[in-house]
C-alpha cells in the first residue's frame, strides 16, 4: 500500500496538522486539538518516510543524492521529526504553527522541481557527494530552525511589550531561551554548510580533472556563495557581539535564514523548470543514470 | 441608619484616575480624615486605599446628617486638587444592603484583580484601625467591618478561592517574567520599597529561586528589616540607581505621591548597566515609573498593575464556581448584618411599644378586678388572657408592618410616626 504514497498524501496531512495548529492558537484551549495535531503530523511522517524509501528503491541512490526533488522532501521530512521531537518533550510549546509553513513551502516547491535523477553522481565520490549533501541539508534545517525560532522570538517580544495574553492553548518559551536556542542553531549551521559548501567546491574540481564539464560560474554555486557570504557576515556579527540587542539579532536572522531558504529553494525552482537555461551541476537534467554509470565504468577502465 | 460607600477601584477606572484619589501615605489618610471629621461631625467613616481601590465608608444613625454622593466627590476633589469632572463618571455609590454586600466582597478579595489574594484582608484591618485611631469608627462602622472580617475568614475557610496563583506577584511573573527570562535563581531583584506589598513579592520570587535580593528604600531601617527577614542585602535610597543598573528584575512598591524613576533617571542606568533585560514591575499606586520608562528600548519591559487585569481576569473564568459559593455566603452575611442592624434600629421602638401597652393593660386589668372582686381565679385568669390577646391582635399590625419595611432598610419614616403617635421617647 506504501508504494503508492505520493507527495499530495503527506502535504495534505501537514496542512491538516498546520491548520489544527491555527485553531490552537485562535480558540481556547482544546484538549483534543494537539493529539489530532501529532497523530496527522507523525501519518504524514510515516507517508513522507514511505515515498523516500520507495524514491531511493526506484533511482538506486540516497535520497539526497537521487534529485534535487528529493532533496527538497528530505529537507521537509527532518524538519518533521525535529517537530515530532520536540512535541513529544514538550507538548505545550506551540512550534508547529511556525515550522508547519516552512514545511509546506517545501512539499509544496518539491512539486515544481525536476524528479530527474542526477547525472553526475559517480559512485566514485557518491560518498563525498553524499555528506556535501548531508551536510547542506542539515545546515539548511540548522538555517531553518534560526527562522522559526527567531519568528517565535518576535512574537513573544511583541506580546510582551504590549502586554498581552496568548490563547489559552498558545505557548512559546521565554525570549531568553529563544535567543539562547538561535544563537545555538546558528553556531551549528554555519559550519556544517560552510564545510558542505568546501566539500561542493573539492568535488567540482574533481569532476572537472575528469569527464565531466562543470563551471564554477554556475549560477546556483554562485548564488549559493553569495548567500553563504551574507550569512558568515550575519554569523560573525551576531556572535561577536556583547549585549546584543536580541530583538534585532532575531530580524536580522529572520532575513538572513529568510534569504537563504528562499534562494535555495528558489534557484532549485527556478533552474528545474527551465525558467533560467542553463546547465547546472545541481539541475542537471540531459543525462539519463546509465549514460553516466557507463561513462564511469569506462573511466574507471582506462 | 444609613450606610453608604462611594469608590472607584480597578473594575470602574483606570490606574491613571485612581492614583489621582489614592491616599498614598499615612500622614495624607490623617490630614483627609481631619478635614472629613470637620466637615461631617456626626458620620462614622472609613476609608480604604490601596493599589486597586480607593472606598470611603459613611455610616450615619440618621439618613439626613450624612454627606451625599456629590459631597464626597467635591471632597475628593477638594482635597486631591482633582476637578470632579475627571473622575465623577468612575467614582460609583452604593447605600444600604448593596454597600455591605460590597465591603464583604471587598474583603474576602472577591473584588481583588488577582482573585482570593490574602492581602487585602489586611488592607481592610488597617484602614478599619486607622479610622478607629482617627475616631472616625462608631457603632455602625465597627460592627460593619467586625463582620466584613469574619466573612473573608469564612470564605477562605469555605471555598477554595485561595488556592493557585493568589499574588500580584505570582501573576504577573507567571505571565511576563516567565515570558522573558528561562530562570530566575541567577538574576539579581532589586525591591524599591518595604511594606507588605514588597515582602509579599520577595516571597513569592524567592520560591521562584531568587537568591540575589537587594532591598532599597527610603528609610533604610525598614530596608534592612526586610532584608534580615527574607535573606537579602539592604541599600541606601541614595545608591537607587547604582541598584538598578545590576538588577535584572526591579520591583517598585513605594508609596510615593509622584513617580520615582523617569527616563533620564532610567537613561543613566542604561550608561552604567548597558544593554541588559529588565523586567520592571511597578506595583505602585500612583505609579513609581514613568511609563515612557518602558519605551527607552527593546529590552526593557514595564508592567503596572492594570497591566495584569487580562490575565486576573482569565484566573477568575477558571474559578467561576469557587466564586460563585463565595457569593452565596456573602448574601447569607449581608442578610444576616442587615437584619441585625434593622433589629438594632427598630427593636428599642418595638420594645417601648410593648411596655407601654401592657402597662396600660396591667392597670385596667388591676382596675377591673378591684371593681369585680366575686370573679374566682378561674374566671380572672380567663380575662385577663382575653384582654392581653386584644392588646397583641392591636399591636401586630402595625409591628408586622414595621418588620417588613425594615427588611427594606432603616424606616426612619414609619419609626418617627410610631414614635409620635404612641409617644415614644428615645
Amino acid at each position: 500500500m506504501l508504494s503508492n504514497v505520493t507527495v499530495f498524501c503527506f502535504m495534505a496531512s501537514y496542512l491538516v496538522a498546520f491548520g489544527l495548529e491555527l485553531a490552537r492558537f485562535l480558540r481556547k484551549k482544546n484538549k483534543f486539538i494537539r493529539p489530532l495535531i501529532f497523530l496527522f503530523s507523525f501519518a504524514g511522517l510515516v507517508a513522507q518516510t514511505a515515498y523516500i524509501f520507495n524514491q531511493a528503491q526506484k533511482t538506486q541512490l540516497p535520497p539526497l543524492l537521487s534529485s534535487s526533488h528529493d532533496w527538497l522532501i528530505v529537507f521537509s521530512w527532518l524538519l518533521v521529526s525535529i517537530f515530532l521531537f520536540i512535541n513529544l518533550i514538550d507538548e505545550q510549546l506551540s512550534i508547529g504553527l511556525f515550522l508547519f509553513p516552512l514545511v509546506l513551502v517545501l512539499v509544496i516547491s518539491s512539486y515544481f522541481v525536476d524528479n530527474v535523477t542526477n547525472a553526475l553522481v559517480e559512485p566514485a565520490i557518491r560518498s563525498w557527494a553524499l555528506l556535501h549533501a548531508s551536510l547542506l541539508v542539515l545546515g539548511g534545517v540548522g538555517i531553518g530552525l534560526c527562522f522559526v525560532v527567531s519568528a517565535m522570538y518576535l512574537v513573544q517580544h511583541r506580546r510582551l511589550k504590549k502586554k498581552q495574553n496568548f490563547s489559552e492553548g498558545f505557548h512559546l518559551p521565554s525570549l531568553a531561551k529563544l535567543s539562547r536556542l538561535n544563537r545555538w542553531a546558528l553556531m551549528i549551521s554555519a559550519p556544517l554548510l560552510t564545510v558542505g559548501m568546501g566539500i561542493g567546491i573539492g568535488l567540482g574540481v574533481y569532476v572537472r580533472k575528469g569527464a565531466q564539464s562543470i563551471s564554477f560560474y554556475d549560477p546556483v554555486i554562485i548564488v549559493y556563495e553569495i548567500v553563504w557570504a551574507v550569512m558568515m557576515i550575519s554569523v560573525i556579527f551576531i556572535l561577536r557581539t556583547k549585549q546584543p540587542n536580541q530583538k534585532h539579532i532575531a530580524q536580522l536572522t529572520i532575513w538572513t535564514g529568510g534569504l537563504l531558504l528562499l534562494t535555495v529553494i528558489g534557484i532549485q525552482i527556478l533552474t528545474n523548470v527551465r525558467l533560467l537555461n542553463f546547465d547546472s551541476w545541481h539541475s542537471h537534467y540531459s543525462a539519463p543514470l546509465m549514460e553516466v554509470q557507463q561513462t564511469s565504468a569506462e573511466r574507471t577502465i582506462s | 441608619m444609613n450606610l453608604q460607600v462611594v469608590y472607584c477601584n480597578h473594575q470602574t477606572a483606570g490606574l491613571d484616575v485612581r492614583e489621582k484619589l489614592a491616599f498614598s501615605s499615612k500622614e495624607q489618610l490623617d490630614s483627609a480624615y481631619s478635614v472629613l471629621k470637620k466637615s461631617y461631625p456626626d458620620t462614622e467613616m472609613v476609608v480604604i486605599s490601596t493599589c486597586n481601590r480607593v472606598e470611603l465608608y459613611t455610616a450615619t444613625q440618621e439618613s439626613e446628617s450624612g454627606p451625599s454622593h456629590q459631597d464626597l466627590a467635591k471632597f475628593f476633589s477638594e482635597f486631591h486638587q482633582v476637578p470632579v469632572s475627571d473622575f465623577f463618571e468612575d467614582f460609583l455609590e452604593r447605600t444600604g444592603p448593596d454597600a455591605v454586600r460590597h465591603l464583604f466582597q471587598v474583603a474576602s478579595s472577591l473584588d481583588s484583580m488577582v482573585l482570593g489574594e490574602p492581602q487585602i484582608v489586611n488592607q481592610v484591618k488597617e484602614a478599619y484601625q486607622r479610622a478607629t485611631d482617627n475616631a472616625l469608627c462608631g457603632p455602625l462602622t465597627h460592627a460593619l467591618f467586625q463582620q466584613a472580617i469574619r466573612v473573608s475568614a469564612r470564605v477562605r475557610t469555605e471555598t477554595q478561592l485561595s488556592e493557585g496563583r493568589v499574588s500580584i506577584a505570582s501573576v504577573a511573573v507567571g505571565t511576563f517574567g516567565k515570558g522573558i527570562f528561562e530562570r530566575f535563581d541567577n538574576k539579581t531583584v532589586l525591591i524599591i520599597g518595604a511594606g507588605e506589598m514588597a515582602e509579599e513579592t520577595l516571597i513569592y520570587l524567592k520560591d521562584e529561586g531568587v537568591d540575589q535580593i537587594v532591598v532599597v528604600n527610603r528609610s533604610l531601617e525598614n530596608a534592612q528589616k526586610l532584608a534580615t527577614k527574607i535573606g537579602g542585602e539592604a541599600r541606601p535610597y541614595q545608591d537607587l540607581e547604582d541598584c538598578m543598573a545590576k538588577a535584572d528584575v526591579i520591583v517598585s512598591t513605594t508609596g510615593s505621591n509622584q513617580p520615582i524613576v523617569d527616563v533620564p533617571c532610567f537613561e543613566r542606568v542604561l550608561e552604567k548597566s548597558g544593554n541588559k533585560t529588565f523586567f520592571i514591575l511597578d506595583l505602585g499606586a500612583p505609579r513609581d515609573f514613568d511609563s515612557a520608562v518602558g519605551e527607552i528600548n527593546d529590552n526593557i519591559f514595564l508592567y503596572d498593575i492594570d497591566d495584569l487585569e487580562a490575565t486576573c481576569e482569565k484566573n477568575r473564568h477558571a474559578r467561576q464556581k469557587e466564586v460563585e459559593k463565595a457569593l452565596e455566603i456573602i448574601d447569607e452575611e449581608t442578610d444576616r448584618f442587615m437584619h441585625g442592624i434593622y433589629h438594632r434600629a427598630t427593636g428599642p421602638i418595638i420594645k417601648q411599644l410593648r411596655e407601654q401597652w401592657h402597662e396600660v393593660r396591667e392597670q385596667e386589668v388591676e382596675k377591673l378586678f378591684g371593681k369585680l372582686s366575686h370573679l374566682d381565679e378561674k374566671d380572672q385568669e380567663l380575662i385577663e388572657r382575653s384582654i392581653e390577646q386584644i392588646v397583641n391582635k392591636l399591636l401586630h399590625p402595625p409591628l408586622e408592618v414595621l418588620r417588613q419595611e425594615a427588611r427594606e432598610g432603616t424606616p426612619h419614616g414609619l419609626l418617627k410616626a410610631l414614635k409620635q403617635l404612641f409617644h415614644i421617647r428615645d
